[in-house]
């Protein structure tokens, strides 16, 4: 019994490997090269919920899509250089939409990427990078973010918005 | 009642124990799997300098001059497919999971953190043991148990933030708190997955 047992955990010891989640760096995205703008949004929607798979994202409307603040172009190439460095994993439950204040990344040929989060420690969902086209139609899901407090860290470096965790 | 005439089992049964449960183990494997990746990397640079000219893996050994405790992170990523970090083979990929066991799995398009998040569970399971780290490092983290099963919190499960804390992880800070958790699940496990098995 116990020689099985001791088989049974060398098996698994081989294929146990301590294995991150499935992430995600925009480092080599290949649209990087297409910035034209970089704003501090915020988006809040009724129709946002909690799901398991990509097929149920929604379309975004962009009429609700609140422009808070617009970052001077010469910092782009910055900024996309810090927010390369943030990790968004993949294969976890997600939402539907973007909910609370975040950053759109728009590209040349009007599609955006957004990633928002409610900054509410209460809310355990959020941080998606979500790509839509100019109309606002879904493209890809690219994950959510790994760690808050890179992504509150970079909104506070560049915009003069400052967001933080709340807990009420 | 089980009767072992030649004496041998309850040796062989602690040899096994010790090499699974207890850091002599996890120093013996990391020590194995570094020693033969190192042997395996050399001859392989050397073959990459004599029949391919030496761009391969010849000039990835070159970038942590045949140093296997580099610590170097920006050779470990400017690598082609091979390297060494701080004592652990590292072997570099372009897409899919990073992952540790005693070597190192990386993404080549992750961050410096990641890599020492990585190395912090090549510690870990230096520390733990083969077994120990597997059902108290390996499972937990592939089954997305407690914390890690939200993609906000993951690093906050005492497992993972342990390895954050042994590999120097820079651009993530945990609280007192966390840190404490993080070393009382090591202690007890330390204890209790041994004593599981015996009985």
């Amino acid at each position: 019994m116990k020689k099985t047992l001791v088989i049974l955990i060398l098996f698994f010891s081989i294929f146990l490997i301590s294995c991150e989640p499935e992430s995600y760096f925009f480092k080599n995205y290949s649209r990087n090269d297409e910035v034209v703008s970089i704003e501090l949004i915020s988006y809040e929607s009724d129709d946002v919920a909690v799901i398991e798979d990509i097929e149920e994202m929604l379309d975004i409307d962009i009429s609700d899509i609140d422009q808070l603040e617009v970052l001077d172009v010469t910092e782009n190439e910055e900024f996309i250089s810090n927010f390369s460095n943030i990790e968004f994993f993949l294969g976890y439950s997600h939402l539907n939409l973007p909910d609370g204040i975040g950053v759109k990344i728009n590209y040349n040929n009007g599609d955006f990427l957004i990633v928002t989060d409610s900054f509410d420690s209460e809310q355990s969902f959020g941080g998606d990078a979500v790509l839509y086209d100019s109309e606002g139609k879904f493209i890809q899901y690219y994950g959510s973010f790994s760690w808050k407090q890179d992504f509150e860290d970079l909104i506070n470096s560049y915009f003069i918005t400052q967001v933080k965790e709340h807990t009420d | 009642m089980y009767l072992d005439p030649s004496g041998e089992f309850p040796i062989g049964l602690l040899i096994i124990g010790v090499l699974l449960f207890t850091p002599v183990g996890g120093v013996v494997a990391q020590t194995a799997i570094s020693a033969l990746s190192y042997a395996g990397m050399s001859a392989v640079a050397v073959g990459d300098l004599i029949f391919n000219g030496g761009n391969g893996a010849w000039t990835d050994m070159n970038r942590i001059k045949w140093n296997p405790f580099s610590t170097d992170e920006s050779a470990v990523f400017a690598s082609n497919g091979i390297s060494f970090y701080k004592g652990s083979p590292v072997f570099l990929k372009d897409s899919g999971r990073s992952g540790s066991f005693y070597f190192i799995s990386l993404n080549r398009y992750s961050s410096y953190d990641t890599l020492r998040h990585e190395k912090g569970h090549s510690y870990q399971a230096m520390m733990m043991g083969i077994g120990t780290y597997a059902i108290t490092v390996g499972l937990p983290s592939w089954q997305k148990w407690g914390l890690c099963s939200n993609s906000s919190t993951y690093y906050n499960a005492p497992w993972e933030t342990m390895a954050d804390v042994l590999g120097g992880v820079q651009g993530r800070t945990h609280t007192q708190t966390e840190g404490s958790g993080a070393w009382s699940y090591y202690y007890k496990n330390h204890f209790i997955i041994p004593s599981i098995f015996y009985w």
